[in-house]
């Protein structure tokens, strides 16, 4: 395999690997945030946030 | 006895809940109806997120079940996050979540009266429910027997399966009933024999509209203030009901002093009731096993002392039993880059697949058998029921810092990864105690320290035995951990000092009964752990390295490499002459005794001139008649060794220039400032800078990038020899060796006391709730960590080291 065949190729998989880490980045992301969305829809951060969970058990 | 009308658009698709108080075998029992392989633990809190799994069951083939794992709670009464999410599934009140069509309440058959509270609670959820009654086998061996015939009578008739969940014994079973259960679907009214709580009960079942609702439900409104059963009542029956409920909650209060009181007592008194009425003493117990041991290892004087013991051991023996391994797993590597290397071309793949790839990759794969070493201790500690213990033990020493032996489970868990750790706060009610454990949690030693401590202690720690049995190796590497350990105590001081003022909180925790382990949840475990290790090695890791190895490679300057062919062909032709004038003199000197072909193929073996001397000793005894012909061969073939030699120095030189023009080294060297008062050079401030997503990175960064620098002598093949023979490739220090124990030593606190862990600070700001906590951990332990690389460096190198 000849030097050009060798340059092609890497060039091939270094775009591939730079795709790649966007690609799982971007994924990951995107899997944290909508996952918050439901967290906070059961609002456990907003009590978690507000300190609102221990005030409540001891109001009753 | 309500029957609540099957819902028929669910057929074909129903969702069950799983539910109990903490360590109860909620995940065992979960894993064994799902097959799924989900984390179990012989402590509380091990679940502090629900989880789901499908099922089926035999007889019901066009049946799916799905079921939901929620954590572990003592009561509906939220205290802590993770109750609180236990709730809110259980009422079917999350946001992708319809209540569940039956809910399995797993109970604890040693401690009946207390699963019995958390039932009652849950029979008021107004779900229809199973039971399993779990850890039979236990009570068996207290001398205890129960009545479940007249365990589900008194219980108005709800189904009770007596179960071994850890053996697998009465799965079956309990999945009958749930199949029996949602085909005729009860709910159960709940007796207290509490005569102002019923009075209240029957005032709100007068105001309740909706048809249906039994009296069970109607308790849990009365009692969930503010929850979500209050919740949904008050969007079902309207707003103005609101009223009626504050007048009944007031006519408890008078009678009962509070809500929890009247609560605590009815539900008390029933179980204690129910207890005594199934549950039958058949033998004296005697002192249990669990009890003898806990003598010894709650200690106030040996506990600690075990603890520590134990620890010291799991370090060592994760550098000695895993040596082997590694050495198979690195002569491995060796082999398949020499192969890759005689079957392909010089060029760019090439050098991709044996400096990046192989020597990136392949030096961070070497460290599996340590990882699954690690785990397979934390695996087996875990399941025995030791972890308490050794909360129970640290608790003193964290309550002096802030802390309780509750934040101890999160720290534990970030001794594998800071990011379960982090969700597992979820357990501590306390806010601030919450934040403070949060903060300090990164600071313990995670799993992927590991092998940038293993390669730096392998490379620049000799190996000393002490008293026969501790070496020095695995001792720094216990102090690397206890170093974790005491940062994160002086840290939490500082933080409960200046800014989290907390008042000091009763640690209750419960100490399951020691356990074997069983051989399956522990294999699960660790191979897990290595799928975790390879996926990401092979996905993420391989992308960066392949980037870190372009980046390491490229621009490769036209003139550098022809400057370097000159010298090439320059050095070869230099030889020419003189080679040819030996085989010249060797063609004309026959072999009397032996062909020449014999005694250069002996020659060839040898790869140094000490060796070819000692061959030379040899053929001059065995062919004396030879003995012109032998030393005519010797010299060709030292003079063929020398050509060699000039050539691959000549390779190392070129490949270093080509590696000091690459975009890696130009911007190596614009940061290089910033980190020469460490004791480092470009190259490791990009090696340590490029682990700043994930901590692993450092080593194949090392790896490749030594890799591409030629820095290795002809004689060495793993990463630790090319680390030895490193130096200084500009500046002052030219040539002289890159790594000392001061420089190893710096990169190791560094990384101690970093955060590199993008995942880490992501949840950091997720669970504290703000980028302003995750900035602030990052920004602290980075200062931290380049104040005690700082130090250490210094301090090291003037003691001489």
């Amino acid at each position: 395999m000849d030097t050009t065949v060798q340059t092609l190729i890497v060039v091939a998989l270094v775009v591939a690997a730079v795709a790649f880490l966007v690609g799982y980045f971007i994924t990951r992301a995107t899997q944290r945030k909508r996952r918050q969305q439901q967290c906070e829809d059961c609002t456990l951060h907003k009590l978690v946030t507000r300190s609102d969970l221990q005030e409540k058990n001891r109001q009753k | 006895m309500p029957n609540h009308p099957r819902d028929t658009s669910a057929i074909g698709s129903h969702s069950v809940a799983i539910c109990g108080n903490p360590n109860c075998g909620k995940t065992t029992v979960f894993n064994a109806i799902t097959g799924l392989h989900q984390r179990v633990g012989n402590y509380p809190g091990v679940t502090v997120d629900k989880t789901s799994g499908q099922f089926r069951i035999d007889g019901h083939p066009d049946e799916v079940y799905t079921l939901t794992d929620v954590p572990g709670s003592y009561s509906l009464s939220a205290f802590s996050p993770d109750e609180y999410i236990a709730t809110r599934a259980l009422c079917g009140s999350l946001a992708d979540q319809n209540p569940p069509d039956v809910i399995v309440c797993l109970i604890d058959a040693t401690n009946l009266e207390r699963g019995l509270y958390l039932l009652f609670q849950v029979m008021q959820i107004g779900r229809p429910l199973v039971v399993g009654l779990n850890m039979v086998d236990l009570l068996q061996r207290r001398g205890m027997r129960i009545d479940y015939e007249e365990l589900s009578r008194r219980l108005g008739g709800v189904p009770v399966v007596p179960m071994v969940g850890s053996r697998g014994k009465g799965i079956d079973r309990l999945k009958r009933e749930v199949a029996r259960t949602i085909a005729h679907p009860m709910v159960v009214d709940l007796d207290l024999n509490d005569a102002s709580v019923e009075r209240a009960v029957e005032t709100l079942m007068a105001a309740g509209r909706s048809r249906g609702r039994s009296k069970a439900e109607y308790l849990r409104v009365l009692f969930d203030v503010d929850g979500p059963a209050e919740q949904e009542f008050l969007q079902r029956e309207g707003s103005d009901t609101a009223r009626v409920i504050k007048k009944a909650r007031i006519a408890i209060v008078e009678e009962h002093g509070s809500l929890t009181a009247a609560e605590t007592l009815a539900y008390t008194r029933r179980a204690s009731s129910i207890h005594e009425a199934v549950v039958q003493q058949l033998e004296r117990p005697g002192r249990s096993f669990s009890h003898e041991m806990d003598k010894v290892l709650l200690h106030n004087v040996f506990g600690p002392v075990i603890l520590i013991v134990l620890m010291t051991l799991m370090f060592q023996s994760v550098f000695s039993w895993a040596e082997p391994l590694m050495n198979l797993i690195d002569g491995a590597f060796g082999s398949l880059a020499v192969m890759v290397e005689g079957s392909m071309a010089d060029g760019p793949l090439r050098s991709l697949i044996t400096d990046g790839v192989i020597g990136g990759v392949g030096s961070v794969l070497i460290f599996l058998p340590q990882i699954m070493i690690l785990f397979l201790y934390i695996a087996v500690l875990e399941d025995s029921g030791y972890m308490p213990r050794a909360a129970f033990i640290v608790d003193r020493a964290f309550r002096w810092c802030g802390l309780s032996g509750k934040s101890f489970i999160p720290m534990l868990s970030s001794f594998a990864c800071a990011v379960p750790g982090i969700m597992a706060t979820r357990t501590i009610e306390d806010r601030k105690l919450r934040l403070i454990t949060i903060m300090v949690a990164p600071l313990m030693t995670c799993s992927a320290r590991l092998p940038v401590y293993t390669i730096m202690i392998a490379a620049f720690i000799p190996h000393k035995t002490y008293l026969g049995l501790f070496n020095s190796q695995g001792l720094v590497l216990t102090s690397l951990y206890l170093l974790g350990i005491i940062s994160a105590v002086i840290v939490s001081l500082v933080l409960k000092k200046a800014f989290f003022k907390t008042e000091r909180g009763t640690f209750m925790m419960e100490m399951p009964s020691y356990k074997l382990p069983t051989l399956q949840s522990v294999v699960i475990r660790v191979l897990n752990r290595a799928k975790s290790f390879l996926l990401r090695a092979g996905t993420v890791i391989m992308a960066i390295t392949v980037v870190v190895w372009a980046l390491g490679y490229y621009p490769r300057s036209g003139e550098t490499v022809s400057s370097f062919e000159v010298e090439q062909v320059r050095v070869a032709r230099s030889f020419e002459g003189r080679m040819a004038d030996l085989q010249g003199e060797i063609a004309a000197t026959p072999g009397v005794s032996v062909r020449p072909g014999v005694i250069s193929d002996r020659l060839a073996v040898a790869a140094t001139v000490d060796e070819l001397s000692v061959f030379e000793e040899e053929l001059f005894g065995r062919y004396p008649a030879d003995s012109a012909l032998v030393r005519l061969l010797v010299r060709q073939q030292r003079l063929e060794l020398d050509r060699q030699a000039r050539l691959h120095v000549l390779a190392d030189r070129e490949a270093g220039a080509l590696l000091r023009e690459s975009y890696l080294a130009r911007l190596g060297r614009t940061l290089e400032p910033v980190f020469r008062p460490l004791g480092w050079d470009w190259r490791i401030t990009m090696a340590v800078l490029s682990a700043l997503p994930a901590r692993e990175i450092v080593i194949a960064t090392i790896g490749t990038t030594f890799n591409l620098g030629g820095e290795v002598d002809e004689t060495s093949a793993s990463l630790v020899d090319k680390l030895r023979t490193a130096t200084w490739d500009s500046g002052p220090r030219l040539g002289t060796p890159l790594f000392s124990p001061a420089v190893a030593l710096s990169i190791m606190i560094f990384f101690a006391l970093c955060c590199q862990c993008g995942a880490t600070v992501v949840t950091i700001r997720q669970e504290a709730g703000g980028w302003s906590y995750a900035l602030l951990v990052f920004g602290y332990m980075t200062l931290l960590a380049y104040l005690g690389a700082l130090v250490t460096f210094n301090l090291f190198s003037w003691m001489g080291f």
